[in-house]
């Protein structure tokens, strides 16, 4: 079944054909599979089992409600949104709060942050690294979900509005509040101001 | 000692292989459940019921609205005022606040349907909010301007008795004879005076300070500013009263009219056939059934 042409096919094309038969949805499971696992790691505190499963989940939900994907929007964005709502959803049933993992933070988004927040430049990089992960973690989880999904995913203001479900106005805000609360954090943060 | 096959099984996978094998799992898993997808007219169904709901809704709002406009407007707000109210009390006692309330209902789940329609998230509540109550406000306003809301607000007060005793509350601020306000059904004009019926059933000899009693007409609701007069006129009067109109009159009802009102579509009382019409109609005769 696995057929080299169909990877380098697009998304909507991929769902017209899963709608034909289910065993094209092994392509879209294959394309999604590490971003989305990635991203579940990124926003939750579960196990790679744990995580699994939710994916698992996410693409039996996605598989189910094919026939509501609208290709007006991007496929990448609906399948995040089932995402992070499955993530949502399990800590529903655990009544807990997703609290992430020790967030890996890549050096492009180190790179992006101290631009974009105009960080400490002096700061060691690891140093730096290691405080963001962790205050990203202490975060309310509303601000922490447009930080990961701009910084980390690289998702537009559009895309994250896809996925969250919320005005692009309303994550412009979010975003832009979540920034001033992570300059603040990672500035008050007791590895760097010893650092200083 | 494993098997190699076992050793597999046990030996940590890397990312990588487990990418690769969960396409299959995800098939299997598809498969093993007997999971199809759902078809797309349940998608179109609930996207259809929500934006009918919507419509609903803003109809019922703008409904809504033209019952308002057309119960501030019958309100005669400025004669109620001249009484001597607080203005500020008075506009707050006239306001229809269960139709403001539904209004209110109304944007709010209007607001919750469009959320929860396709691409209803990228609107900012406010944004709804605003055109729904522009909406509806336009709408019914325009309603207003053709009678509408004046017909849903007698069309309710006929047929639903809860509304008429309990949604309609500012109908009642007009009879306060104490505070210098009454108003009620006209059912009887003479040249000295008039009977007039409220909302309660009771029947009051009013008197007009300007004797202009030839411009009023029977059998339509007058409301009035003036002063309750217990005790100001002979007990031989009011049964001279009594013999003339049949209507058992006292000396404790007696209110005199400074200033009054009578419109041909008046609206709070007794005109929309409401609860102070019904007691003016007499009982309606059963029919029998002959026995079979």
């Amino acid at each position: 079944m696995h057929n080299e042409s169909y990877v380098e096919e697009d998304d909507n094309t991929l769902v017209e054909r899963t709608l034909e038969h289910h065993r094209y949805f092994a392509y879209i499971v294959d394309r999604y599979t590490p971003k989305l696992m990635r991203y579940i790691r990124r926003i939750s505190d579960v196990s790679i089992e744990e995580a699994e499963d939710i994916l698992q989940e996410t693409y039996v939900k996605a598989y189910q409600n094919l026939h509501s994907f609208d290709p007006s929007l991007s496929f990448s964005s609906w399948m995040y949104r089932i995402a992070h709502n499955q993530v949502i959803s399990t800590y529903r049933k655990r009544q807990a709060r997703p609290h992430g993992n020790a967030v890996e933070v890549e050096p492009h988004v180190i790179e992006e942050l101290s631009a974009d927040f105009d960080l400490l430049h002096t700061v060691e990089q690891s140093l730096l690294q290691q405080t963001i992960a962790s205050v990203l973690n202490e975060l309310p989880q509303k601000y922490k979900d447009v930080l990961v999904l701009k910084y980390m995913e690289d998702k537009s203001y559009d895309e994250i509005s896809d996925i969250l479900k919320k005005p692009p106005g309303t994550i412009a805000t979010q975003l832009n509040r979540a920034k001033k609360q992570l300059k603040k954090r990672i500035e008050a943060h007791p590895s760097l101001t010893t650092e200083l | 000692m494993n098997t190699p096959q076992e050793q597999k099984n046990t030996a940590p996978q890397s990312q990588e292989q487990r990418d690769a094998d969960f396409s299959t799992r995800v098939l299997e898993s598809i498969e093993e459940r007997g999971t199809t997808v759902k078809p797309k007219w349940q998608f179109q169904l609930r996207e259809g019921v929500l934006w009918a709901l919507i419509a609903i809704s803003v109809i019922i709002g703008s409904l809504a609205v033209a019952v308002i406009v057309s119960n501030i407007s019958d309100s005669d707000l400025p004669l109620y005022m001249r009484s001597g109210q607080n203005p500020f009390v008075a506009i707050g006692r006239l306001l229809p606040y269960f139709w403001i309330g539904l209004l209110v209902l109304i944007a709010v789940a209007v607001e919750w349907h469009v959320k929860h329609t396709k691409k209803g998230y990228k609107l900012r509540t406010s944004i709804v909010l605003g055109t729904v109550v522009l909406t509806s406000t336009a709408a019914g306003v325009g309603l207003a301007q053709i009678n509408i809301g004046r017909h849903v607000d007698y069309a309710l007060e006929r047929q639903v008795p809860l509304y008429a005793e309990f949604i309609t509350p500012h109908h009642r601020q007009w009879e306060n004879p104490d505070n210098g306000i009454l108003a009620g059904n006209v059912v009887a004009v003479s040249d000295e005076y008039i009977i007039l019926q409220t909302l309660k059933g009771d029947d009051w000899v009013v008197v007009l300070l300007e004797d202009d009693y030839e411009e009023v007409e029977e059998n339509r609701v007058l409301r009035a500013v003036g002063e309750r007069t217990t005790n100001a006129y002979a007990q031989e009067w009011f049964e001279e009263i009594a013999d003339a109109t049949e209507y058992m009159v006292t000396t404790e009802y007696v209110f005199t009219a400074v200033e009054w009102k009578q419109r041909p579509e008046d609206a709070p009382f007794g005109r929309k056939e409401g609860k102070l019409e019904k007691k003016l109609q007499p009982p309606k005769q059963l029919e029998l059934v002959p026995a079979q």
